[in-house]
């Protein structure tokens, strides 16, 4: 059965871009455009893990994440963030929150699946 | 790709200082400017996921496209290879067939040689007979003469030499026929001997012939497999050429996210500095241009802290922006 990974952006053609390199790897993906609609996806959804986006409208990614750590049902699923921050200040906010991994944008395709792939495992 | 800290309000004191900076430009060309920005934005974020959709279609066929032709090249490849080894099995139990008949007919050869030698041996033998019974008839001819001269003692004598020509002469005969025998077997043997050399060399060449057809429909076949080999390879080279340019092509369309963030810091910023600020006309000149310094240095720094890029924070401090790239990943 394939795994799922829930991603959340607000950028559609980054949703679009890691949803086809996810999607050729063979899993099935969820999407949501803020941290609450990720939220949302949450309540009804139970995905293997999830990729955020840190800057975004209604709520960002580090806010999502520490909302995902409280989560009855999701507190364990591990979370990669991708942005374009690259800033040691915001990865240490990341890491305190509780995220598994960093990667910046643009990112390889096959690097994000191969970290989603080694957390999947992990 | 919205700043963290999205929710910026309009301040006075900065929309003070950036009117100061931007004395020349006229009122509300700033928000006129903020809007076309916004919007090409806009529109340039809509076409870009439009065309990441088609390319996520497009790629997800090519995938199974990719896929199918894979295995069908696989299957042939193997097909071929199976064949090719089919064939060069059965044919050579062919010529292993025909060799082996070729032995046996050689075999039928050497023994009917080795019969036409016995019979040279039964020709001498009959020669044999035939100088025996000669002989003999010499022998009765001499009995019948003494026995002749002995008289009418003799008489009985005489029959016995009569019989034993009689049987000399039988003998003879009987010697006479044999050797007819032998000779007319001889020739027949001779024929099949003749016929049985030409027959062996007529089929040594169809084999030899037999051979070079089934060696060429093999090389031909091993020709098509290495052929099938061939294209399967290059074919995979192609399919590799394609994944990578696709991974290429979905890095590439990344950067419309991280454009699309750069252009909406820009233009909030332009439509903040172009709302109208209430009495800026009046007071203290010299205390409103303290106000405006002090006004500019903070619209900056907020400018500063609504950067989500390092080219955008490079570029704020008056650096060449650097090439973006791909990173590795840093797990926690």
């Amino acid at each position: 059965m394939a795994k799922t990974i829930l991603l959340v952006d607000d950028s559609a053609s980054v949703r679009q871009v890691a949803g086809i390199a996810l999607r050729r790897a063979g899993y099935e993906t969820l999407e949501a455009s803020n941290g609450k609609e990720g939220l949302a996806v949450l309540d009804g959804a139970k995905p293997n893990l999830i990729i955020s986006d840190v800057n975004m409208p209604v709520m960002n990614g580090i806010e999502f994440l520490k909302a995902v750590k409280q989560h009855p049902t999701s507190k364990f699923t591990p979370v990669i963030m991708l942005t374009t921050e690259a800033g040691d200040d915001l990865k240490q906010q990341g890491r305190a929150a509780g995220a598994k991994a960093w990667i910046v944008k643009p990112f390889q395709p096959q690097t994000l699946v191969d970290a989603v792939a080694k957390l999947i495992l992990a | 790709m919205w700043p963290l800290n999205e929710s910026m309000p309009v301040h006075r004191d900065e929309h003070d200082a950036v009117h100061g900076m931007a004395a020349p430009v006229a009122a509300g060309v700033l928000g006129i400017w903020a809007r076309q920005v916004e919007n090409a934005r806009h529109q340039t974020e809509t076409a870009i996921t439009e065309l990441s959709e088609h390319f996520g279609d497009i790629v997800s066929k090519m995938d199974a496209g990719i896929a199918t032709s894979e295995r069908e090249s696989q299957t042939h490849a193997k097909q071929a290879d199976a064949d090719g080894q089919y064939a060069q099995l059965n044919l050579s139990q062919v010529i292993d067939a025909l060799k082996e008949m070729q032995r046996t007919r050689d075999e039928l050869a050497a023994e009917i040689s080795s019969i036409v030698a016995y019979i040279a041996e039964l020709q001498r033998m009959a020669e044999d007979v035939k100088m025996i019974a000669f002989q003999t008839n010499l022998l009765s001819v001499n009995a019948a003469i003494e026995a002749a001269h002995a008289g009418e003692g003799g008489k009985g004598f005489a029959v016995v030499a009569q019989e034993v020509q009689s049987l000399s002469k039988a003998s003879r005969d009987m010697g006479n026929k044999i050797n007819q025998r032998i000779g007319a077997i001889t020739e027949t043997l001779r024929k099949i001997d003749t016929q049985s050399k030409s027959v062996t060399a007529q089929d040594a060449k169809s084999i030899r012939a037999s051979e070079e057809s089934i060696r060429t429909v093999l090389e031909r076949q091993r020709e098509r497999v290495s052929e099938f080999a061939s294209l399967a390879s290059s074919s995979r080279a192609e399919h590799n050429t394609i994944r990578n340019n696709i991974e290429d092509a979905l890095v590439k369309l990344q950067f419309q996210d991280r454009v699309s963030q750069i252009l909406a810091q820009i233009a909030g910023a332009m439509q903040q500095a172009d709302d109208p600020v209430a009495g800026e006309d009046g007071g203290d000149p010299l205390l409103a241009d303290v106000e405006r310094a002090q006004a500019e240095k903070q619209r900056l720094d907020r400018m500063a802290s609504g950067y989500t890029t390092e080219e955008q924070r490079r570029i704020h401090e008056g650096l060449e922006a650097e090439a973006v790239a791909p990173r590795e990943v840093d797990f926690f």
